[in-house]
């Protein structure tokens, strides 16, 4: 009862300032005193999210996505700018143990298996009180050379218990592997290279494929084509 | 809920004239058709409350929506609306061509949400969708892009062969005039079964034969496929 009382004090004054010591009237009428750091270290509690990512494509699979979380301002990649040869490996490959071990990231969680056109996979990440809030989900588009779709540098910082946010994601190309729709490891070709000649080495909007009705040799078929939103991505904060 | 709205004021390109509050909503709405040569069946707008929804990604498409999405036919969908309390408008009663304004006005009395389909043609089971968005309570004028979608009940195989009803294969028609004839299909799968993203049109160049009767330098997108303006009033 005294720990449950005191939750609730530290939930009324958390989103304001840390007071050391304040005054307040329970529900039964009792003057109660806060007055110590001890205490308030004592009852923070951790926010919990619930993260869905939902492909929502035609027939391209997700490989196994990665939600990370780190400080604000870090970014897995940046639009115009190079890759890492951690998103490479990712966008070329689906492999995200790399990106996932990236100096700056604070926690990761990865999907054990790889998200259906159709489905969605559920996350339930639980932030302590003084852990970074920002969060990257990322995960590579398999039938494309280097395509990949996700967030990254979200703040959930100002997200109320019960509110959520939706974002509906575009699907970016790494910019590290020409287009050749041959090298494409969801259709038995060749996952990661380290080579970038052939393309424009930054990152940048996926133009989308061509298939094999527009392209000779490319191992895609119609149902392969995609435009965006290829994801939607719901965080929900439940604690 | 601060957040909520926060996060749906992105999706709202602009918001002008932010005034009085209002409850029951009277509404003006323009549809344009943002694309090159897609026209749009009967344009149908639905008022409903926030439990109802005409599709939902991820979701298997009601029997009302496949048959809209195939063929056309808002019907069963306006049915729906009316036995789950809401109000419909038929924006346009006939297919409309690309580039094409279209009008209406709708009270939607307590209804708190909006949504819109309209079939694609020269598509399989492509729709234009709003998908249950919340009307503004401030009076105002609001700009929605919308998205193209696939309903996921029919393979794409881009033959134009009169093909509406739900369950036959092929597309009803191209009331653009561009599409050809004698295609052996650009697609025999459907890789997902629920409502998705459209992906666009294949398509080819030959317009007595190859993979697709469907034009590839006429009758593909990108999305946005239409802008939604809904004045609040």
């Amino acid at each position: 009862m005294k720990n449950f009382k005191k939750q609730k004090l530290f939930g009324l004054f958390a989103l304001t300032t840390l007071l050391t010591a304040c005054d307040y009237n329970d529900n039964d009428g009792v003057n109660t005193v806060i007055d110590s750091e001890e205490d308030n270290i004592e009852v923070v509690t951790s926010s919990i999210y619930e993260v869905t990512l939902s492909n929502i494509t035609q027939g391209q699979i997700f490989s196994p996505p990665a939600l990370t979380t780190h400080q604000a301002g870090m970014k897995l990649w940046q639009a115009g700018e190079t890759a890492s040869i951690a998103l490479e490996t990712l966008a070329e490959s689906g492999d995200s143990s790399q990106l996932i071990t990236l100096t700056g990231i604070e926690s990761s969680q990865v999907s054990p298996s790889a998200v259906m056109p159709g489905d969605a996979y559920n996350w339930t990440l639980e932030l302590a009180q003084d852990a970074s809030k920002s969060i990257s989900v990322a995960t590579m588009l398999i039938n494309t050379n280097d395509g990949f779709t996700g967030i990254t540098d979200m703040d959930l910082s100002s997200l109320a218990l019960g509110d959520s946010y939706q974002k509906m994601l575009m699907v970016y190309d790494a910019g590290t592997e020409e287009n050749d729709e041959i090298a494409i490891p969801g259709s038995g070709g060749e996952a990661f290279n380290a080579s970038r000649s052939g393309d424009v080495d930054r990152v940048y909007a996926h133009a989308g494929v061509l298939t094999e009705h527009e392209l000779s040799g490319s191992l895609l078929s119609a149902e392969h084509k995609f435009d965006n939103p290829a994801g939607k991505l719901i965080i929900k904060r439940v604690q | 809920m601060k957040f909520k709205r926060t996060l749906k004021s992105l999706s709202i390109v602009t918001a002008l004239i932010a005034t009085a509050q209002v409850n029951a909503a009277d509404l003006d709405i323009t549809l344009v058709n943002l694309t090159h040569s897609i026209a749009f069946t009967p344009i149908l707008v639905a008022s409903h409350d926030q439990q109802t929804s005409l599709f939902n990604l991820g979701e298997t498409a009601s029997t009302s929506l496949q048959k809209m999405a195939e063929g056309g036919d808002t019907s069963d969908l306006k049915t729906d609306v009316t036995a789950a309390g809401g109000i419909s408008l038929d924006l346009t009663s006939a297919p409309t061509l690309a580039g094409v304004t279209s009008t209406g006005s709708l009270d939607t009395g307590a209804n708190t949400h909006l949504s819109l389909t309209a079939m694609m043609l020269p598509t399989n089971d492509g729709f234009v969708g709003l998908n249950s968005w919340e009307i503004p309570t401030e009076a105002g004028t609001y700009t929605v892009l919308l998205n193209a979608y696939d309903a996921g009940t029919e393979i794409n195989d881009e033959i134009i062969n009169g093909g509406g009803a739900p369950g036959t294969a092929g597309i009803p028609a191209d009331p653009s005039g561009n599409g050809g004839s004698g295609a052996t299909g650009a697609s025999s799968n459907e890789a997902n079964a629920s409502v998705h993203i459209h992906p666009g049109n294949v398509g080819d160049t030959d317009a007595t034969g190859g993979i697709s009767d469907v034009d590839s330098t006429v009758h593909r997108w990108l999305n946005p496929v239409a802008k939604l303006v809904i004045t609040v009033k």
